[in-house]
């Protein structure tokens, strides 16, 4: 029972901390931003991409829709999601370390483990918060200013076009596998947020090492083609692959487990210094 | 002799070369007032922080109610309420929210009007919407007991409270622990450098210095109460004539113009006084010297 | 002579005057002012996955297409606008006749003009129904593309049930940055040249003539 109080305590910090809506506000801001250039000169952007294939061919129908809309604003978003992310969940051990509440909270009957474990929830919550948010941004206003329609994913081999009933139960999945990859780098700024006694390092670390995998995993060099399968960062974007057709079922539960082994290193490994933590602010 | 409430045995602490506790033993019963004294990094926070599981201890046995706080913690923290250095709380949280974020983990969580008592209580009512952000020092530090007290703990352990606050505050808040430790039958571990305040109210103390306990027990035996260093003043002119009237009844030492100090026990204080108005000398003060500074100096100094 | 050698051989009157073919093309051709067709389309075309469409064909006389279809499809750049326009146009081509082919009557089409967009066209007709069962035309903006029809029900008005289109795809490419792989684990294996000819079937049915 002293879990779910932690819990809702942890929620109702989050829920009233001013820094938890500068990630939702950046969201709406940015998909609006995207929404306002697709709707003013979207064709032209499709035009480019299709553009080899527009010599021999016509594509006829509702090319800029609501789907292709949401598409494109979580493929420019995928950057910036996990900063949004790491702002508030890094700063959920080390910030109340640094405000000394820590401390107050420590002293309590709750173990370690419980507090740790609220605060991942509180954080995964927070998470789910954000992907819905972005979920409900890109799929429905987009389709609500664009309209439905089949979509056109460009892919590495290929363009792949998705007939609109065939679309929106691609889109739930999407949304799954982003929030679970998301949430390892949640649960990553916690793990790192228990090393340290302020609020910004923990969130600088996250982004620096999602930076550093990312240009590992991109860069096509030989001699990281052992690690590459193993990054989390190699996995952020198998959300992609549910619009491929056929759908690549091996490689999202390849993904999955990978997040999944990212998860447990990370909850274990903040288990394991924040029961062990000296508590000294 | 009661039950322990806190028994420390041998306890040890170093941060890397630093040895912060070194086999520091604590006994503290139930229904003490017990003192914890010595000088700035002497351990005293370390100590307290082993003993609520803040910290490790790398050696040694802590057990509070007769359980080991590292078996029993959760159980052991619920009977106990503290304030270890300055209150903290989230400052974009009102007085309110804050009292129901700690109460809910504190094993029983409190009603919307105990908290309100609560406030009250240590007299905060009218700010419970405020925010902290907002709050004085003295404010924040009686926010501070109103957490400690809110879920009715046995045992509470206040590092420094008087810290920082005005003479009105240090004045209610040794009256508030004079009120827990009679009315309410408290058990109360108090770290203070305010040493007449530790002389004025603890029945027991320790003293630490470098890590170490130098000594612990009853405060009365320890400064032998029976005894008193008093201060008289006279004038100048008088201060001949009195130095050899006091000749008969002990050592006297003149410490100014107008000030000479001596030891005598309480008894007999009264009635040095009627002999000195008898014999005419002039008389414009006699002051108890706290005796615990005395104590406390000259035991570092040894 | 002429007479018992054309009903001996009939096609030699016939090959003997592509002009009179193509005229006979185009007179059958004018009888259709408008229709109205449903048709599902399949494109089978490399580096594109796509399943097939349903469509609204709306045609009206000479040469325009209207294509309404619920979701995205694809055809060809002009449509099925290239025939008909020839037809449409028969003043600007010269019918030339190039043999025979499986029965089929086959005529060259040349244009006229030099700046014409249709560069050359190539038709087989099977004469004795006038209908074209096969058409090659390469012009300026689309290269050579091919189409094959087959009729049903309508080939009294010249309106097939299905039509194949092949083309060219070698210069199909992949926009490198807009497509990249980020969650790549392994390297794409080298893959053998794939086929550099795409299809689109065009299946057309409960036309409504006129």
């Amino acid at each position: 029972m002293i879990f779910l109080y932690s819990t809702y305590n942890e929620l109702i910090k989050i829920a009233l901390k001013p820094r938890s809506y500068l990630g939702l506000a950046a969201i709406t801001g940015l998909v609006g931003i995207i929404l306002f250039a697709l709707k003013a000169d979207g064709m032209s952007m499709i035009s480019f991409v299709t553009a080899s294939f527009e010599q021999t061919l016509r594509f006829e129908g509702e090319v800029l829709n609501g789907n292709l809309v949401a598409f494109i604003i979580l493929q420019m978003l995928i950057v910036h999601i996990p900063l949004l992310v790491a702002l508030v969940t890094g700063d959920l051990i080390s910030g109340e370390a640094a405000m000394g509440t820590l401390r107050m909270l420590a002293t309590k009957p709750i173990s370690r483990r419980q507090l740790l474990g609220s605060k991942f929830l509180a954080g995964g919550i927070y998470t789910l918060l954000i992907v819905i948010w972005l979920g409900v941004l890109a799929v429905v206003v987009g389709r609500w200013l664009f309209g439905p329609g089949d979509l056109m994913v460009l892919n590495s081999d290929g363009l792949v076009i998705l007939q609109e009933n065939d679309v929106l139960w691609r889109y739930a999945g999407a949304f799954c596998v982003a929030f679970f990859a998301l949430l390892t780098i949640s649960n990553l700024s916690i793990c790192l947020s228990c090393f340290s006694d302020n609020s910004i390092g923990p969130i600088v670390s996250t982004m620096a090492i999602i930076l550093l995998f990312t240009i590992i995993g991109t860069l096509d060099v030989p001699v990281f083609d052992p690690i590459r399968p193993y990054l989390f960062t190699t996995h952020m974007a198998s959300w992609r692959s549910f619009f491929e057709d056929p759908l690549p079922w091996e490689s999202i539960r390849n993904s999955l487990v990978v997040l999944t082994l990212h998860h447990v290193l990370f909850v274990t490994v903040a288990l394991f210094a924040f029961n062990r933590k000296d508590i000294t602010v | 002799m009661s039950n322990p409430i806190v028994n420390i045995k041998h306890l040890s602490k170093h941060f890397g070369n630093f040895h912060a506790v070194q086999d520091v033993n604590i006994t503290v019963n139930s229904g003490d007032v017990y003192g914890f004294l010595g000088p700035n990094g002497a351990g005293k926070s370390t100590t307290m922080r082993c003993m609520l599981s803040l910290i490790q201890a790398d050696k040694g046995s802590i057990e509070l109610f007769g359980k080991s706080i590292q078996k029993h913690r959760s159980e052991i923290l619920s009977q106990v309420g503290c304030l270890i250095e300055k209150p903290d709380f989230y400052k974009y949280l009102s007085a309110f929210q804050n009292l129901q974020i700690f109460s809910r983990i504190s094993g029983k969580p409190s009603t919307k009007k105990e908290i309100l008592d609560m406030l009250e209580f240590v007299g905060l009512q009218g700010r419970e919407k405020d925010h902290v952000s907002g709050f004085s020092h003295g404010m924040r530090q009686r926010l501070g007991i109103a957490q400690t007290l809110l879920h009715q703990p046995e045992l509470i352990v206040l590092d420094e409270p008087t810290t920082g606050l005005d003479p009105q505050g240090i004045i209610d808040m040794r009256n508030l622990i004079l009120r827990l430790k009679n009315e309410q039958k408290k058990t109360i571990i108090l770290s203070s450098h305010n040493l007449s305040e530790v002389e004025l109210i603890c029945n027991r103390m320790v003293i630490i210095h470098k890590g170490k306990s130098i000594v612990e027990g009853e405060v009365h035996a320890l400064l032998n109460e029976e005894e008193q260093i008093i201060r008289l003043q006279t004038s100048s002119d008088s201060m001949e004539t009195l130095l050899a009237f006091l000749q008969n009844h002990g050592t006297a030492i003149q410490i100014n113009d107008n000030s000479v100090e001596m030891n005598i026990s309480k008894e007999k204080i009264p009635q040095l006084n009627a002999q000195l108005v008898h014999a005419g000398i002039p008389i414009f003060a006699i002051e108890a010297k706290r005796k615990l500074e005395d104590y406390f100096i000259n035991l570092l100094a040894s | 002579m002429k007479y018992l050698l054309f009903l001996l051989f009939p096609w030699v009157l016939q090959a003997q005057n592509p002009e009179l073919t193509f005229k006979r093309l185009v007179q059958k051709f004018n009888l259709v002012k408008s229709y109205e067709v449903v048709a599902t389309i399949k494109p089978q075309i490399p580096l594109i996955r796509i399943l097939p469409v349903k469509a609204k064909i709306h045609f009206s006389y000479p040469s325009n297409f209207q294509v309404q279809s619920a979701g995205i499809s694809i055809l060809p750049k002009n449509g099925f606008s290239e025939l008909p326009l020839l037809f449409s146009k028969p003043d600007d081509f010269t019918a030339i006749a190039s043999g025979i082919e499986n029965s089929f009557e086959i005529i060259t089409l040349l244009p006229k003009q030099n700046d014409s967009n249709i560069i050359l066209a190539k038709i087989w007709v099977d004469a004795s129904a006038l209908l074209v069962v096969k058409s090659q035309i390469t012009s300026r903006s689309n290269g050579t593309i091919i189409c094959e029809f087959d009729y049903n029900q309508e080939k009294t008005w010249g309106l097939p049930a299905h039509m194949k289109f092949v083309m060219d795809v070698n210069k199909f490419k992949i926009p490198k940055g807009l497509a990249t792989d980020i969650n790549r684990t392994s390297r794409p294996a080298e893959t053998d040249a794939k086929s550099k000819k795409g299809t689109i079937d065009v299946y057309f049915n409960k036309y409504k003539v006129n």
